[in-house]
């Protein structure tokens, strides 16, 4: 009986420390590449030298990070989480939680540095929050809103609806749905041009059917403008000084294109990857069935390096 | 009516239907244990050495069509369907985006493929409706799943003979279960019959009718039951007999002396005896018949005692010798008068563990005998020996002898050589058995030869006293 007691009581204490869980302290001056592994619910930090530091085990069925403007705090969010969890990265451990609801699948900072939407897919709608987690707004869109975008010039925030086929494309200023542009459906994946008036579109395909076009619509009408080959999956887009890059999951490649959408190059990276940065002037791609991430030249688009992540890294976060 | 269900028949019945269900129900159950683990098994082997020999073909790449052709002309062939997807949407690449649609493999499972391990299914296929058993080898170039050879069987074919094996197999089992309760309840009757006729037989023994006799038709336990029971209603019948012998002999005993008595009493009550001598002539033939009903009373009451109770005798070691001649001393009288030829020749040495009383009963019953039925100037040998475990007393006359006829039956109650002879000059007829009672009381037997008026010969064999007692 005593030995039970005993047992319970170191449990309780065990318990007890772990519910004060405290990871390894992030210096705040130090800039990183984290990759937020959903597999096994964990964040990986790499440093600028691409050698991973740090290893933050979340008991959270978190899918999703956002870095706030001070750069110390960090927001992590899922679909089948009641809370956002506040962390602060030089402390290590968890400082504050928000209670917002379930249905959360992505979060993103204005350009205000103060505001944030979240992306709510169980009421397919956006939320405004402050930087205290209070809510501001909420604006009504279309089915299952994943992908989020914010326009300086017209101060609007396109949002596309993966479940739906439509945009939806919300006033900052009056927080109401300016008008909405019919899109290809299971869309997903985004990228702003606006001094060229266009908003790339990627997506997965409908059914068995497997998308191979990236669509490039009008950000001020939501006109189609163009439709460009990108087999298979096109699904996330990055600009940086050596052009626009293509990632596809369907076929693990990455397509470079110049001005002129001509493919200017192509290489097989990653094993089924969803998610690429901007790090360091190199592209990261992060291969979400092989759990690396891979360094790729911008120029040359060949693999640099290859890092070894948790299970399933299907975001990056960088603070730089 | 007896219960039915408390007959044995119905209880063995029971037992043997049942052991036969149950015998039936295994072997069904064992055959499905073989078909899930031996066929189902084998199949899903058989499917994964088929994807995985198609595989072999593969050798990186995009999956291209002349390996997809290949793939579809092996199918064409084949009893298996097999195919090649390398549409990542049906391969959960979208995964962990939220698709709807249904896709071929499950996440886990493209876990498992991702890692180069088949996978095996079986059950219903939402995608193809129908049940299967399949097996899934994965395509990987580089860590990338390039695709999947998917190969399944329907088992709505195994079902199908399955039903038609069940249908079949069912009937089977009607038949034989039909067969199989016609069968043990028939062969049940025939086996429980006897006893069912032992039965009735016993209720009519214990109703006095010993006649019955129950027909023997086996060798078995039944059948030696019968035939115990026929020995023993037999038994139960002599001993009847002998029961009512008994008492018509004891009747037929008393009646003759107690007519006598009567006869004489009465004479001297009617004033028949004339004068005194008569008068004394008759008390003696009364003193005499209530002599003859005292004895006679004496020898059934040992006769009784030693039936019930055989443990009466008081045994001590008796020098036998010693003994035969002091009882012979009495008898001196009577062989003088008879003018008998004693002879003697006794050992010594006989040291016998006998009750005094009971062993002199024996020789005066056996001495009497001989001497009674030895005519005048007849010889009477008497002669004990010495064995090595016993000892045997040898009475041997030169009388009238038995008759062979009535040999056998010498030492029955109230059994009579001449059933003419005259109580005058035979006994109770209970002197012989009680003799037989007697020495066999003292483990010994008795043993008697005679030829007709040549002469008879008794033989008494009785244990020594063992060693032990002689040191």
């Amino acid at each position: 009986m005593k030995w039970g007691i005993g047992l319970f009581l170191a449990i309780l204490l065990l318990t007890g420390c772990n519910s004060g869980n405290s990871f390894t302290k992030i210096n705040k001056s130090e800039p990183f590449l984290a990759t937020v592994n959903i597999k096994d619910t964990s964040l990986t930090f790499i440093d600028e030298n691409y050698h991973p530091f740090a290893k933050w085990d979340i008991s959270e069925p978190f899918t999703g990070a956002l870095l706030m403007a001070d750069k110390d705090t960090i927001l992590l969010y899922g679909k089948e989480m009641e809370k956002v969890q506040v962390y602060s990265l030089s402390a290590g451990k968890l400082i504050n939680s928000w209670e917002i609801g379930k249905g959360i699948v992505n979060m993103q900072l204005l350009r205000d540095g103060k505001s944030i939407v979240a992306v709510n897919q169980s009421n397919h709608s956006i939320h405004f929050l402050n930087a205290d987690g209070e809510e501001q707004d909420i604006v009504k869109v279309g089915k299952s809103p994943l992908t989020v975008l914010q326009g300086e010039q017209a101060n609007r925030l396109y949002v596309i609806n993966f479940g739906d086929i439509k945009c939806s494309v919300i006033n900052l200023e009056t927080k109401k749905v300016d008008f909405e542009f019919p899109v290809h459906s299971s869309s997903t994946g985004s990228l702003l041009r606006e001094e060229k008036d266009e908003i790339w579109i990627g997506g997965h395909g409908d059914g068995d059917q497997v998308e191979e076009d990236l669509y490039i619509y009008s950000a001020k009408t939501g006109e189609l403008k163009k439709k460009l080959k990108a087999p298979t999956m096109p699904i996330k887009f990055l600009e940086n000084a050596e052009g626009i890059f293509v990632l596809s999951h369907g076929t693990s490649s990455l397509y470079k294109l110049n001005d002129q959408y001509e493919e200017v190059k192509s290489k097989v990276v990653g094993v089924n990857p969803f998610e690429m940065a901007n790090f360091n002037e190199d592209v990261v791609v992060a291969g979400y069935d092989s759990d690396e991430v891979y360094v790729m030249d911008a120029e040359t688009v060949d693999v640099k390096k290859t890092i070894k992540v948790g299970e399933g890294p299907f975001q990056l976060m960088l603070r730089e | 009516m007896i219960n039915k269900w408390r007959t044995l028949s119905f209880k063995l019945w029971l037992t043997i239907i049942t052991a036969i269900i149950l015998s039936v129900l295994f072997a069904y159950s064992l055959s499905q244990y073989y078909y899930k683990n031996l066929y189902v098994e084998k199949l899903k082997t058989d499917l994964v050495n088929e994807a995985s020999l198609l595989g072999a073909d593969y050798s990186g790449g995009e999956i291209s069509e002349d390996f997809k052709g290949k793939v579809e002309w092996f199918n064409s062939k084949n009893d298996s369907e097999v195919f090649v997807v390398n549409n990542p949407r049906e391969l959960s690449a979208c995964l962990p985006f939220e698709i709807n649609y249904d896709t071929l493999i499950s996440e886990e499972e493209r876990q498992m493929l991702l890692d180069g391990k088949a996978v095996e299914k079986e059950g219903y296929e939402k995608r193809f409706e129908k049940n299967i058993v399949a097996a899934i080898i994965p395509l990987i170039d580089e860590d990338r799943l390039e695709g999947i050879i998917y190969t399944y069987i329907p088992v709505d074919s195994i079902t199908v003979l399955l039903k038609e094996f069940a249908a079949k197999w069912m009937a089977a089992v009607l038949l034989f279960l039909i067969v199989a309760i016609l069968f043990t309840t028939k062969w049940l009757k025939k086996l429980v019959s006897p006893i069912k006729e032992i039965e009735t037989a016993a209720h009519r023994v214990s109703e006095g009718n010993y006649d019955i006799q129950v027909e023997v038709r086996s060798h078995d336990e039944i059948g030696k039951l019968a035939i115990a029971f026929n020995d023993m209603a037999n038994s139960i019948h002599l001993e009847e007999e002998r029961k009512k012998e008994f008492l018509e002999n004891v009747a037929h005993e008393l009646r003759t002396p107690l007519s006598y008595v009567k006869g004489y009493t009465q004479a001297i009550l009617d004033g028949v005896v004339k004068n005194d001598e008569e008068q004394r002539k008759y008390l003696q033939l009364i003193s005499r018949e209530a002599l003859r009903l005292q004895r006679l009373v004496g020898d059934l009451m040992d006769l009784s005692k030693m039936d019930s109770d055989p443990l009466l005798l008081n045994k001590i070691p008796i020098a036998y010798a010693q003994f035969i001649e002091d009882v012979l001393v009495k008898y001196e009288p009577i062989i003088k008068e008879k003018q008998l030829d004693l002879q003697l020749e006794l050992d010594p040495d006989p040291i016998i563990f006998g009750d005094e009383g009971r062993m002199e009963q024996i020789l005066h019953n056996i001495f009497d005998n001989a001497i009674q039925y030895t005519d005048s100037g007849g010889s009477i040998y008497i002669a004990l020996i010495q064995h090595k475990e016993d000892c045997e007393l040898l009475v041997t006359d030169t009388g009238n002898g038995i008759p062979e006829v009535d040999l056998p039956y010498i030492m029955n109650r109230f059994y009579r050589v001449n059933k003419a002879r005259s109580r005058f000059d035979g006994g109770s007829g209970l002197g012989l058995s009680i003799v037989k009672k007697l020495v066999e009381l003292l483990n010994g037997k008795i043993e008697i030869e005679s030829k007709e008026k040549r002469g008879t010969k008794v033989r008494v064999i009785l244990p020594l006293i063992k060693e032990e007692w002689n040191s």
